[in-house]
Order: structure tokens, then C-alpha cells, then sequence
């Protein structure tokens, strides 16, 4: 993942305040550093190393250290990355990317949450599945790639396949370790309390896992991410991993750099989306 | 207040609701341990808990007294003897038996008012009715305006207050409380002890308490049940009321007494246990 989650965890302790619970320790890199204040000072410092090897990349293309029909500077990139979206051009090819992205995962959460729900709670099915599971998990996305081209065909089908199986093991896994990590008090409180099973499902283990799965989710999305780019490569003609790899093939060496700074840019924004997402729904991880 | 004098060897048949809110007859458990011997953690409990009754457990650490409430919470089945209420045979865990932990087991997820709200919840109470008694039980503990606060947001005190609110919503026939307080500061503590001894007189509720705290014990009970170790039972039981807690010589007396039991039942493990190192 692209940045992992800073929150520090907090026991439940007695006479623990509200400042407390939300105090956090900041340590300077080194001795007289201060600490950056106001948001542009945020932005500077975290924006610092980027800056520095887009620098770098910038220099060594412009000095021609590296040949331009191998590197193109990043200016030039940046530019052409931002023609492909005032033309339009790109658009195509990540509406491709989103549709099979977007639908593998949403297929993989679908399927993933309620089976490892399932699984984890019934343990009669966790130790009668997991051997299976341990087996197909091992199975790399790619190596599948062939068996669903062979079913599914050249086209989404098979594109929506592959990002279902690289992003479900994560989100089923996750979510099964979720369920059966359930905080035997808190279980044992629902039951004095008059729950039932079925209230200790939904009422219990389904809120207990979702931070599990939500990092499963996270991780899946990372995956399928990943896995979308080298299937599009493969057996696709459109798409942002397609477009970049047809760049190279027609050696046009600054489009593909952009469509790659793209790739990048559409990376970031799924991870904080994410992150987004787990802070509003999961609001209370990480505090006991 | 009657204390019900138990024993043994009285009919089941007998057992008449009016008589003993709970029950407990013979209690043993044993567990498995991992060289496959058994562990006798509760050898012969027998003890009757009146209507209205306040009754604490001390003892030292690990003689189970979590156990024992455990049992009667059906949270956990003895291995012989069996545990009444008002005649009828505790089978499982449920809400008019309802237990309070020492570790709050606030649901994180929920708002204060959603913890109070549960088990009138699972019970099927409407939305309407079940948060309008959930802010009157949470007026009762004096966290009115907490409702919708988050659980994270408490301090550990309001947080055991918000766990009894919970446990008074189930309205239960008896509350089983193990530890609630021993995790809480000591002028907390007293607070919450004030708010528990206000709370029994407002719904004249059936209390089981454990606890390690002599004075606690005196403090809240109208009976305290000593419990020996190795193998966990009851040794003592001494009767507290009003009119001795008044008196601050007796209440010594009484402080003494208790110890003096307990003194005996932890010397014997401390000298065990030096053996074994
Ligand atoms: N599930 C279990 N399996 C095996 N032994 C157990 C189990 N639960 C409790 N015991 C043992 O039974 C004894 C009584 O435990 P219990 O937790 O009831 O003690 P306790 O009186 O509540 O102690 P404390 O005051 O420390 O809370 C202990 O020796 C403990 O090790
Ligand atoms: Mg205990």
C-alpha cells in the first residue's frame, strides 16, 4: 500500500481522556528540526522527495545521460499527460481500466464478505474449506489468466475474472480471520444480553471483521490494481496498461511515460479513496 | 432482609420460587487440563440468593469466582449441580440473568445510546420505545447528554456507567456483576459504588457481586460469602446490614474477621507455591 494507516491504537484504559485518546506524539528527525506548520508547510515536506526525483529524472533526460528514445523527461510527459485529457484521449482507456477494475472488485467484496463471514463464524466450515482455500490462494493471478481466456475470451470477461480472483483472496481471507478473531467478551456480553446467533452474526461478528476486511479490501484493491495493468498488457485493447505497452510497441516514448505518471496518479487516488472510505465507515478502529 | 440458609441435601422439588431468586446446588466444575487430569476449580457450591439480596463473593485471586458466576450467567455449565432461578433450571446465558464485566464489553461500533439500546434490540422493542427507555436508563447513571457520544469518547468510569444502563435495560431478574469496579480509579470507585447502591434501592434489583475488596463488600452487601481455594468454595458467610455499617467499631470487627478467614486461605497457596519454586 501506497501509506499505511498512522492512527496509534489505544488500550481501554480507566480514566483515559479525550485528549489522550487523541494525542499524538510527534518526534523531529533530527535534533533542531521544527516541526512544519500551517498546511503549506505539510505540503512542502511531504511533497519534498517526490519533488527531488522528479529532479533527478528531469536532469538526467535533459543532459541526454539516457537517450530519448529510451527516457523523455518528466515535463515533457506531464504535458503529454495532460493533452491526452484536454483531447480527450484517454478516456477511452480509463473508462476501460474503472469498468473491469471497478467490477472485479465489487464482484470480489461481494462474494468475499459474506463467505468469510460465513466461514469464520461456522467452524465447521473453516476447517472443513481452509485446505481448499490454501490451495487456490497459492494459484497466481496470472497463471490463471490463460484458464480464463480459454472460458471467458479475449475481452472483459476475462479481464473482470482475473481482478475477481487476485483482489477476492485478501478480502475473503481478511474478513474470515475478522470473524473468528471476535472479542470473546464482547461475544460473551451479546449472549448474557439475549442474543441469538443470528443477532450474533450481524449484531457481532459482521461489525467486529469489517476492519479486517476493510484492510483485505484495501489490499485486494492494491492487487487487482496490479494484476488489471498486466492483464490489459496481455489480452486487452484498451485500457491504461494497454495504452502503455501500445506506446512502447509505436515508440512513443513521452506518451508512454505519461499514460505511466497516469497509471501512478490513478493509484493514489484509489488508495486515498479507500483510506476515505475505512475512516468514515470504520470510525472507531484503532480506539478500543 | 432473610438470608437463605442453603444446603445440600434439600429436595428440588422443594426449592419454591418465593423462597431463593437463585439457587445454587452442588456445584462442581472440573477442567481438562493439558497432561489430561482434571482440575477441580469449584468442588460442592451450595448457596441461595434471595429476592431483593444483595450478595458479594471475596476471595482470592483464581479460587472462581468467575467461574461460579459464569455458571450461573449459563455462560458456563457446571460439571454436577445445577443453578435455579425462581425454581427453574439456569440452561443458558440471557437477559434476566444478565452479567456486568470488569472490561465495560461495550460494542465500539455503537453510540452509548446503541449499547443501551441492545438487548432491547435483539428482544424486538421498537425504535421509538427502546431510545426513549434508553435515555431514561442512561438518566439513571447520570449520563444524560452522553447519548450520542461515542464509546471511545468516555472515560473509563462513564464507560462502566454506560455498561450498567445496559445491564439495567435488560431488566433482569437478577444482575451478576463480576469485578465491575476494579478497574476504576480509587475516588471513581466510590462514585460508582454510590451509584450502584442508589440504582439497588431504585429497582430493588437481586445482586451477585464479586470482588476483591473487603470493604467494597461491606460497603454495598447485605451478605458476603468468603471463598476458599484449592478446590474453589465457599468458607464464610457474614451478614452485613445498615445498622452495623453505622458503627464504625463493628464495621472494623467485621473488616477483621473476613480477613482473618481469608488470611488462612491464602497462607496454605503461598506456601505451595514457595515449594514448587
Ligand atoms: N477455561 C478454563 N480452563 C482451565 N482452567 C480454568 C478455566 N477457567 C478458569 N480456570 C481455572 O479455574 C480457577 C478459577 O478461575 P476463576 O477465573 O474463576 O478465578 P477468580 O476467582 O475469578 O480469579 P480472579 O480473582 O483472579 O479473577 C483458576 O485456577 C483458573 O486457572
Ligand atoms: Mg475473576
Amino acid at each position: 500500500m501506497l501509506q499505511t494507516d498512522g492512527r496509534q491504537t489505544t488500550g481501554m484504559h480507566v480514566g483515559q481522556t479525550l485528549d489522550k485518546a487523541r494525542s499524538r506524539v510527534w518526534r523531529p528527525p533530527f535534533p533542531g528540526w521544527k516541526k512544519p506548520s500551517g498546511l503549506l508547510g505539510v505540503v512542502l515536506v511531504s511533497s519534498l522527495p517526490i519533488f527531488s526525483v522528479f529532479l533527478l529524472w528531469e536532469v538526467v533526460a535533459q543532459l541526454n545521460w539516457v537517450s530519448a528514445s529510451l527516457l523523455a523527461p518528466p515535463s515533457t510527459a506531464l504535458s503529454v499527460a495532460v493533452t491526452y485529457f484536454t483531447s480527450g484521449e484517454i478516456f477511452p482507456h480509463l473508462g476501460s481500466s474503472l469498468e473491469r477494475g471497478g467490477i472485479g472488485l465489487a464482484l470480489a467484496i461481494a462474494v468475499g464478505i459474506p463467505l468469510g463471514l460465513i466461514i469464520g463464524f461456522v467452524k465447521s466450515f473453516s476447517r472443513a474449506l481452509s485446505p481448499v482455500i490454501e490451495f487456490l490462494r497459492q494459484l497466481p493471478p496470472l497463471a490463471m489468466l490463460p484458464v480464463f481466456l480459454l472460458f471467458l475470451g479475449l475481452g472483459i470477461r476475462s479481464q473482470v475474472a482475473i481482478v475477481l480472483w487476485a483482489a477476492l483472496w485478501p478480502i475473503l481471507l481478511n474478513t474470515i480471520s475478522g470473524a473468528q478473531n471476535v472479542d470473546v467478551r464482547l461475544v460473551k456480553a451479546a449472549r448474557t444480553l439475549g442474543a441469538g446467533r443470528r443477532h450474533l452474526f450481524f449484531k457481532v461478528a459482521l461489525p467486529s471483521a469489517l476492519p479486517t476486511t476493510m484492510t483485505g479490501i484495501r489490499l485486494g484493491a492494491s492487487y487487482a490494481f496490479l494484476v488489471l495493468v498486466a492483464a490489459e498488457m496481455i489480452g486487452a485493447d484498451s485500457g491504461i496498461g494497454y495504452l502503455i505497452l501500445n506506446n512502447q510497441y509505436i515508440f512513443k516514448i513521452p506518451e508512454m511515460y505519461a499514460a505511466i505518471l497516469i497509471l501512478a496518479g490513478f493509484g493514489i487516488v484509489l488508495n486515498y479513496s479507500l483510506l476515505w472510505i475505512e475512516k468514515v465507515l470504520i470510525p472507531w478502529k484503532g480506539r478500543g | 432482609m432473610t438470608s437463605v440458609v442453603a444446603s445440600a441435601d434439600r429436595p428440588a422439588a422443594n426449592a419454591v420460587p418465593q423462597q431463593a431468586k437463585i439457587a445454587i446446588e452442588g456445584v462442581t466444575k472440573e477442567f481438562a487440563t493439558e497432561t489430561g487430569g482434571t482440575f477441580l476449580a469449584l468442588t460442592e457450591v451450595n448457596c441461595a440468593v434471595a429476592d431483593r439480596e444483595f450478595v458479594s463473593l471475596v476471595g482470592p485471586s483464581g479460587c472462581g469466582k468467575t467461574t461460579l458466576l459464569e455458571i450461573v450467567a449459563g455462560l458456563q455449565t457446571p460439571t454436577r449441580g445445577r443453578v435455579l432461578m425462581d425454581g427453574e433450571e439456569i440452561e443458558g446465558p440471557g437477559p434476566d440473568h444478565v452479567v456486568i464485566f470488569q472490561q465495560y464489553a461495550l460494542f465500539p461500533w455503537r453510540t452509548v445510546a446503541a449499547n443501551v439500546e441492545f438487548p432491547m434490540e435483539v428482544a424486538g422493542v421498537g425504535r421509538a420505545e427502546r431510545r426513549e427507555r434508553a435515555l431514561e436508563n442512561l438518566k439513571m447513571v447520570g449520563l444524560d447528554g452522553f447519548a450520542d457520544h461515542h464509546i471511545w469518547q468516555l472515560s473509563g468510569g462513564m464507560q462502566q456507567r454506560t455498561a450498567l444502563a445496559r445491564g439495567i435495560a435488560c431488566a433482569p431478574k437478577v444482575m451478576l456483576m463480576d469485578e465491575p469496579f476494579s478497574g476504576a480509579d480509587a475516588i471513581t470507585r466510590e462514585i460508582l459504588q454510590d451509584l450502584l447502591a442508589r440504582l439497588r434501592t431504585e429497582t430493588r434489583q437481586t445482586i451477585i457481586f464479586v470482588t476483591h475488596s473487603v470493604d467494597e463488600a461491606i460497603r454495598l452487601s447485605d451478605r458476603i460469602l468468603v471463598m476458599g481455594t484449592r478446590p474453589g468454595r465457599i468458607v464464610s458467610t457474614f451478614d452485613v446490614t445498615d445498622d452495623l455499617r453505622a458503627h464504625g467499631d463493628r464495621v472494623t470487627e467485621l473488616r477483621d474477621a473476613i480477613w482473618s478467614v481469608l488470611r488462612k486461605e491464602i497462607v496454605p497457596i503461598i506456601a505451595e507455591d514457595d515449594r514448587r519454586t
